[in-house]
């Protein structure tokens, strides 16, 4: 067996046990927290009756293994309940919200890598002069600003002012291809501005580290041209680590997704999650957070896999 | 007889005092403390302002004033007035107590554990580490935001709730470097000798382990500070904080969203805040861990 094909085997053994504990962690994050979460549910108001009805129909008052097991195999054959809020079930929501969450994540992600390594390589390459300093004090700043702020910002600049982008009337990228995309511009800033500076700061100090190895002083020595010493040997092995912080941030985009989505009001999982979250729907955000989490942990594993691919030293071990 | 001069003695390297390298040295070096002054002195106002603001004699924060809504900032209202015609300025001020309080506690919460069940796996059996370390991935593999959103909700909302779930968040992250620190300590030839000189487990832990990696811990803590009060924003703008009337930055915030259109001002100011307070606690990190662990220098 190729060795690659042996470590990506070994990678998806090793996420079975990883799956179940996130799935009790999951489970126990509302069942096992102080206080009774029908309580919590009816906001600490509902009278002993509505207590004890929701307690049952949420299955409280049997004992926790066999409400696990029975939630687990619920939701591992896709069936997340209904929401309280619509009636509408879960799962529906779910597929229908998914694509926007997405196309929102993957703009940012787009949106951080394309200005964040740039960034990086100029301020590398131009090390102690005055664009390094202005790339590094808007790195700086950019680190600073909260996400939901600067989308307000953004959304006062370029909608309310400059009259550029629209903020109302969401029409999702699967109906409207374009209005979509535009729509979500100024969300896919807000969130994506955060990674870009991370991305930027941990750019600029791998390739100088790369640009001090002898390798790259052997390849000038050849008489390489300076682009291709540095496009071809210096920020190719930079980007190494750099794969490895896209893959954990993605968690940061999906999570902040949540507040952007919120505050833009467009209907995606992470506008979804904070809905149930005001009609404490307890349940479904459970379900809600085990998926999210394991789209998160297979996007780690594609990276990590990716990361064996661009680095061979790793296929040895 | 020789003179002084011609004894031989230690000599700076020839043109070293008008070297540039030396020039550009002490230059960057004067901005790094520049800009660490520059932190620690945002840090230090914010402590200052927190404590300080009910002595202030502001206007109550609270307080509804209805015949001074919307004002627009002006001399007698700095940052303007908000849709109740309460003091933009004084809320901002008020809502400094609640983000940094929590910021505080939450440090506390998940760096007390953190540290010591870090220090467990990184001292104890090989089995109870690695029993220890599972867990903490496990909670690592939830997005951060998402996991805090999900405490946050099965405790209610509060800034008590916040505090709770943003310190399970951090908890695992406090616990791997620890862990991490511990073992290259532990490693160590000194703590070989302690060993062999019969010292308790919990003593070698506590009095050799603990204080060698305590420099790591503090900066990886100081560097941490800026992203929960960040998250603590976040959550309090998501409506998880503490309930109106009483002002967080985070619920100023989600309350401007209906009025960006006319009374921007009430949006600008409390983000600003919170942007200072981030950045400035970013430098201060960096500050501290200039001061404590010079090898993490970048």
């Amino acid at each position: 067996m190729p060795p690659l094909i042996r470590h990506i085997l070994h990678r998806l053994i090793a996420l079975v046990p990883m799956l179940l504990g996130l799935s009790i962690a999951s489970f126990a994050l509302v069942h096992v927290v102080p206080g009774d979460p029908a309580l919590v549910m009816l906001g600490g108001e509902g009278t002993p009756q509505q207590v004890a009805e929701l307690r049952q129909q949420l299955g409280l008052d049997r004992p926790l293994p066999v409400r696990y097991w029975e939630w687990l195999t619920r939701v591992l054959r896709g069936d997340l309940g209904e929401s309280l809020y619509n009636r509408t079930r879960v799962m529906d929501e779910l597929t229908w919200r998914l694509p926007t969450t997405l196309t929102l994540v993957l703009m940012s992600l787009i949106l951080s890598i394309g200005i964040g390594v740039p960034a990086g390589l100029v301020s590398a390459v131009y090390r102690n002069t005055w664009v390094d300093h202005a790339a590094r004090l808007l790195t700086l700043v950019s680190l600073s600003l909260p996400s939901f702020w600067l989308g307000l910002m953004l959304i006062i600049l370029f909608s309310l002012k400059l009259n550029l982008l629209p903020i109302v009337g969401y029409k999702s990228v699967v109906t409207d291809f374009w209005f979509g995309i535009q729509f979500l511009i100024l969300p896919s800033c807000a969130l994506g501005t955060y990674l870009a500076a991370l991305l930027a700061r941990l750019v600029r100090s791998s390739v100088l580290e790369v640009l001090g190895q002898d390798y790259i002083r052997t390849a000038r020595a050849k008489g390489l041209r300076e682009q291709v010493v540095l496009f071809r040997h210096a920020l190719r092995n930079a980007l190494i680590p750099t794969v490895t912080v896209i893959g954990i941030n993605v968690g940061i985009l999906l999570g902040g997704s949540a507040v952007i989505e919120t505050l833009f009001v467009i209907p995606g999982v992470g506008q979804f999650v904070v809905t149930s979250l005001y009609n404490r729907d307890l349940p479904v955000i459970q379900g809600l957070i085990l998926y999210i989490s394991i789209l998160y942990i297979l996007i780690n594993l594609a990276v990590d896999i990716l990361y064996t691919y661009l680095d061979p030293r790793l296929r040895l071990t | 007889m020789a003179t002084p001069a011609d004894i031989p003695g230690p000599r700076l390297p020839r043109g070293l005092a008008a070297h540039p390298e030396g020039f550009v040295r002490t230059f960057r070096q004067l901005r790094r403390n520049w800009l660490s002054l520059a932190g620690s002195l945002i840090v230090a106002s914010l402590v200052v302002v927190a404590l300080l603001t009910p002595y202030l004699g502001l206007s109550n924060p609270v307080k509804l004033n209805l015949a001074e809504r919307f004002a627009s900032p002006s001399a007698r209202h700095w940052f303007g007035t908000d849709q109740f015609g309460r003091d933009v300025f004084s809320r901002v001020l008020y809502g400094s107590r609640v983000s940094l309080t929590a910021s505080v506690l939450t440090m506390l919460g998940a760096g007390l554990p953190g540290v010591l069940l870090g220090m467990m796996a990184g001292v104890g059996s090989t089995r109870m580490g690695s029993l220890i370390m599972r867990g903490m991935d496990l909670l690592m593999s939830f997005p951060p935001l998402l996991l805090a959103v999900a405490v946050a909700a099965a405790l209610g909302t509060g800034t008590r709730s916040i505090i709770m779930a943003l310190s399970v968040v951090y908890l695992p992250r406090i616990a791997r470097v620890t862990r991490g620190v511990a073992v290259s300590v532990i490693a160590q030839e000194y703590i070989v000798a302690a060993q062999a000189l019969g010292m308790p487990r919990w003593r070698l832990m506590l009095r050799t382990v603990l204080p060698n990696c305590l420099s790591v811990i503090v900066v990886q803590i100081s560097l941490y500070f800026a992203e929960v009060l960040l998250a603590e924003a976040a959550l309090s703008f998501l409506g998880l904080g503490e309930p109106p009337p009483q002002p967080t930055w985070g619920n100023i915030l989600q309350d401007s969203q209906k009025y960006i259109r006319d009374a921007p001002w009430i949006a600008v100011f409390p983000g600003c805040a919170i942007a200072l307070s981030v950045l400035g606690l970013n430098l201060f990190g960096d500050a501290v861990r200039d001061v404590m662990d010079p090898r993490l220098r970048t």
